[in-house]
């Protein structure tokens, strides 16, 4: 007979399985601790990305420069005419105050490459200057603007880094031709600068091999005409290739176009070189040196993007340099975004405008949304007979809570805009929007609040003779309050944040004013933030980030506040 | 209005005097507190002007539409109708200081009697608010006495604001419905409704000529619809494991204190609007995306159906595990104790008794969080592309329906185009869509609820 020994066995079974269990265990547990981590490593990789991007927005490089308001160019005839004041010409006097920098700047284009430095609208902030005080007419004033946007981003590193490093010894200067500068050192005096183009050069070179073997990939199984297109690309790249790599172990490096720009800092001036040897360098000059002596002061400056694909020109760049270094340029606190509306050069642009018309569109929700909701939410908990409407309120106030906030919009545009002819891109209807799609929010919140007070307080009040409004408003809706608050405060910021519906409504339209009241055409922050991030120039995107952690910061007020009152004043019945 | 204020103070300090006159020196015998006769006169004094005042607001001008449209000359009648709206457009333009597109006699002519009758009805409605607000005070002064209830009449009143607000929700609703179907109607009017349903092929321009080549758009849904489905699936597949399994740990195994801390966290990312999920999207997700395909070898591009659904994933975390944490803490803990007592590991006890039990619960969060995602719109609008593109790969750009309303409805529109009403079209699809499984959702949990209450 075998049966006494299954009950071993089962327990043996059982034993032996435990080791398996356990790990089970362990790695259900992990998986959790995975799951949570993964969800906070993606907020948090949410918040640098945008903290990262927009910190650099609130700051901005400005250039200050003397500036001859010359009578000529604003009043030639001594009107002293506030009209004829206003139709000066600020533009040019800007100009010349940016030539009168770099007097040795002389052909056309390069004076169109300097102008570039000050957009166009900055003559506006200078002719308002004028005629506030006509007194300044013909005097000398230092004038301050924001510098243009991609020399902004250049002087911030974001089109390449500005890598400088000190040079080695002393160079001396030789000037071969007319444009032209040759410079020696000691012995290994350019040796790292070779060395960094050498290496870019193979890494350019892997590059394309890299390009044609996928294409080389690709081709197997395409037609035969195809395939012959492919073929004598596959042979270019190759051929591209080789060349970088001979080019990379040229004993005199000649820079071509694909290379990095190395400009050197010579006595307060710029030479663009061309080719370089181990001791010797021999290029353009792009800004004159003061004199030639020979000097131990100088820095090398490597941009690493090739000139023709980047924004600033290098003789740009040398400008942006020298400016900075005579601190006729500097970086300061970025107030232009904080007081301006949106504007379509970015270093003029703010989110001042769609702050405003956040606050007024905020005001009309709350306006709207607030005495009806905790009225309803009154009548639903307090007075309402348990029948069918009041059900079909109820069913319909929850899946109102959860439509889609777009379909919100489109009711705005189909009642408020066509049938009763309200003025689009308004503050009133975006916020009235608003209010429909935050009312059951509120509603939900303040019944919770309602419903926590404890019957004691209603019956306390009713047995000494109180109606039933009167309990309600003089009983329960103090005791309530604080819960109404924060359900209504956490409301609003839901709001504070909504786009799709302002979209529906018109509230996209670009807005270079700040709105003045409820009906003027406005825009939200929001829907600031999806305008700026839809725009193509690089700057943009650094204030875009910059007006997101301003959105973000109030959101976090307006809830901390929430968080606060809620703390503050609940009861525990 | 300011004047509406001035008379209802006026009307409060003057009932309230007067109840207190009528009660002489015992003004303990009055039926209702003095202030109560008051708010009554100022009731009657303010609020039947105040409706009137209203309705004119929101109707006077579509009355006075209609007025003007009948007595418009025959031949502008006969014309289409989108041409007698444009020429009513020119002559309320006319008539209130605007720009009007065109100016002929006939536009003259009506703008004047626009205008005239806008007068003359602004005169009529003045007048009548000053005769209502002397009348219901008249009126309502009258009543007032000794032994007048006015508290009881109050409270009616107030009774019916707080009723009048909260069928305020049912209005909405009805406005939803009515609004969509209206304008659907219209749509399919022109359109087939089987053509929208099942084509293949959106493309919703509209030629400006008639004789224009591909002059009649075509509006094939079924792209639109693949590309809501396919970027819901992908944040499923992301948001699911996730918020479940965070659900879980943080119900089952997390200490209180951890549970403190990471819940809020959570909460954070469902707070976060939309649009910042979109920026996210567009500039570090879709880049990020484009380069580790290239690095595979793949091409994909920066805007495109997996960002998009990555990111609407890492948005609804927060919906699935918090509602899912409160299914799972519904669950009693005699089973999970039952669980144990037979031997259970702590782990096994929550994928064979708990995760069962609370099975149903758990199917209405998921259902909330997939109507949540294709309802969304701003992440879609910033990072999945605009090109309606039938396809299953998730690397190319694809559009969805709530990028379509958008794109269709912002920017300059005429009204009656077969394209802007293709956007109310869409916009019913998607709210019958999201209605079904949010019903569905609430009732699933209710009915859960109920069952370990």
């Amino acid at each position: 007979m075998t049966e006494p020994a299954k009950p071993i066995s089962t327990k043996a079974l059982i034993a032996a399985s435990l080791p398996r269990r356990y790990r089970a265990e362990q790695r259900f547990r992990l998986y959790g601790r995975a799951a949570i981590l993964l969800a906070i490593s993606a907020l948090a990789l949410l918040l640098f990305s945008v903290g990262s991007q927009g910190f650099t927005a609130f700051s901005i490089y400005r250039f200050n420069l003397p500036l001859q308001l010359d009578a000529k160019l604003i009043d030639p005839k001594n009107t002293a005419d506030p009209k004829v004041i206003a139709k000066g010409r600020y533009r040019k006097l800007i100009q010349k105050a940016l030539s009168d920098a770099f007097p040795d700047v002389r052909s056309r284009s390069d004076k169109r490459a300097l102008y570039a430095f000050s957009t166009g609208l900055n003559s506006v902030e200078l002719r308002n200057q004028v005629v506030k005080n006509p007194s300044l007419i013909g005097t000398k004033i230092r004038f301050t603007a924001p510098l243009s946007d991609d020399l902004d981003l250049y002087l911030k590193g974001k089109i390449t880094p500005r890598k400088f490093s000190k040079g080695d010894g002393t160079i001396t200067a030789s000037v071969p031709g007319p444009k032209t500068l040759a410079l020696t050192g000691q012995p290994g005096a350019f040796e790292a600068l070779i060395q960094h183009i050498r290496q870019k050069r193979l890494v350019r070179a892997e590059r394309l091999e890299e390009q044609a073997e996928k294409l080389r990939e690709r081709i197997k199984g395409t037609s035969k005409g195809v395939a012959l297109v492919q073929h004598t690309e596959i042979a270019r790249l190759e051929a591209q290739a080789a060349d970088m790599r001979q080019k990379a172990k040229e004993h005199t490096i000649h820079l071509g176009k694909n290379d990095p720009s190395i400009l050197i800092d010579f006595n307060q001036g710029f030479i663009k070189a061309a080719a370089l040897s181990d001791h010797q360098l021999s290029g353009s000059v792009l800004s004159r040196p003061t004199d030639m002596e020979p000097t131990q002061n100088w820095r090398s400056l490597i941009l690493d993007s090739p000139e023709r694909s980047r924004r600033v020109t290098d003789k740009q760049a040398v400008w942006a340099e020298a400016l900075l270094a005579r601190g006729h340029v500097k970086r300061s606190f970025n107030s232009i975004f904080f007081t301006h509306a949106d504007s379509r050069e970015p270093e003029l642009a703010g989110i001042a405008g769609a702050m405003v018309g956040s606050v007024l569109t905020l005001m009309a929700t709350m306006l709207a949304a607030v005495p009806i909701g905790i009225l309803a939410a009154i009548y639903l908990e307090e007075f309402a007979p348990k029948n069918r409407l009041t059900d079909f309120i109820e069913v319909n106030i929850n899946n109102l809570a959860a439509v889609p906030s777009i379909i919100f919009g489109l009711l705005g545009l189909a009642v408020f805009l066509n049938m009763f002819h309200m003025p689009r891109s308004a503050p009133i209807v975006g916020g009235l929007v608003l209010a429909l799609m935050t009312l059951p929010v509120i509603i939900i919140a303040s019944r919770a609040a309602i419903k926590a007070v404890p019957p004691s307080i209603r019956e306390a009040a009713l047995g000494i003779g109180a109606s039933k409004t009167q309990t309600v408003f003089d009983h329960v809706l103090p005791l309530a309050a604080p819960g109404i608050l924060t359900g209504t405060i956490i409301g609003l910021a839901r709001a504070l944040g909504e786009t799709a519906p302002l979209l529906m409504i018109g509230m996209v339209a670009f807005i270079a004013d700040i709105p003045k009241s409820l009906t003027s055409p406005a825009t939200a922050m929001p829907v600031q933030i999806y305008l700026w991030a839809s725009s193509a120039e690089r700057s943009w995107e650094s204030r875009t980030a910059a007006a997101i952690i301003i959105l973000l910061l109030l959101m976090i007020i307006l809830n901390l506040t929430a968080v606060f009152l809620r703390h503050k004043f609940e009861r525990r019945w | 209005m300011a004047a509406l204020v001035v008379v209802m103070l006026l009307a409060w300090f003057n009932g309230r005097t007067k109840a207190v006159a009528s009660a002489g020196a015992h003004p303990s015998t009055l039926h209702s507190l003095p202030g109560y006769s008051g708010t009554y006169l100022a009731i009657w004094s303010v609020l039947p002007a105040f409706i009137l005042l209203a309705l004119f607001g929101l109707f006077g001008d579509l009355l006075l539409n209609l007025q003007i449209r009948h007595s418009l000359p025959a031949d502008i009648r006969a014309l289409p109708a989108e041409q007698v709206e444009l020429f009513m457009r020119n002559a309320r333009a006319l008539a209130f200081g605007g720009t009007a597109s065109e100016t002929s006699a006939a536009l003259q002519e009506a703008a004047r009697a626009y205008a005239s009758l806008s007068r003359t009805s602004n005169f009529v409605v003045i007048g009548a608010v000053i005769l209502l607000t002397i009348g219901g005070f008249l009126f309502a002064r009258g009543r007032i006495g000794k032994n007048f209830r006015a508290r009881n009449h109050v409270e009616a009143v107030i009774f019916g604001v707080l009723v009048v607000c909260s069928a305020i929700a049912i209005l909405t609703t009805l406005g939803i419905v009515l609004s969509l179907l209206t304008e659907s109607l219209r749509f399919f009017s022109e359109i087939n409704t089987l053509d929208f349903l099942f084509g293949l092929k959106w493309s919703p321009q509209t030629a400006l000529r008639a004789d224009q080549v591909g002059q009649s758009g075509s509006f094939g849904a079924v792209p639109l619809f693949a590309g809501t489905f396919l970027i819901t699936f992908i944040a499923m597949v992301v948001a699911a494991p996730v918020g479940l399994y965070s659900a879980i740990y943080l119900s089952e195994y997390a200490k209180p204190a951890t549970r403190r801390i990471v819940k809020p966290i959570l909460e954070i990312l469902a707070g976060v609007p939309t649009v910042v999920y979109g920026f996210f999207a567009l500039l570090t997700i879709g880049p990020f995306i484009r380069h580790a395909a290239e690095a595979v070898g793949l091409s994909a591009q920066t805007q495109s159906a997996l960002s998009a659904g990555l990111v609407m994933g890492i948005m609804i975390i927060p919906f699935v595990s918090s509602l899912s944490d409160d299914v799972i803490n519904a669950v009693p803990q005699a089973l999970r104790d039952g669980s144990y007592a037979m031997g259970a590991t702590q782990a096994e006890t929550v994928r064979n008794v708990v995760f069962p039990a609370a099975l149903p619960g758990i199917m209405g969060a998921l259902l909330l969080a997939i109507s949540r995602a294709i309802g969304e719109t701003m992440i879609v609008v910033m990072a999945a592309g605009q090109s309606a593109n039938l396809t299953a790969n998730p690397l190319e750009p694809v559009t969805t329906v709530t990028v379509q309303i958008v794109t269709l409805l912002t920017g300059d529109q005429e009204f009656d185009s077969a394209k802007t009403l293709s956007a109310f079209a869409l916009g019913l699809v998607l709210f019958i869509i999201t209605l079904g499984l949010n019903i569905i959702s609430l009732r699933v949990v209710r009915k859960y609820r109920e069952r370990y209450d």
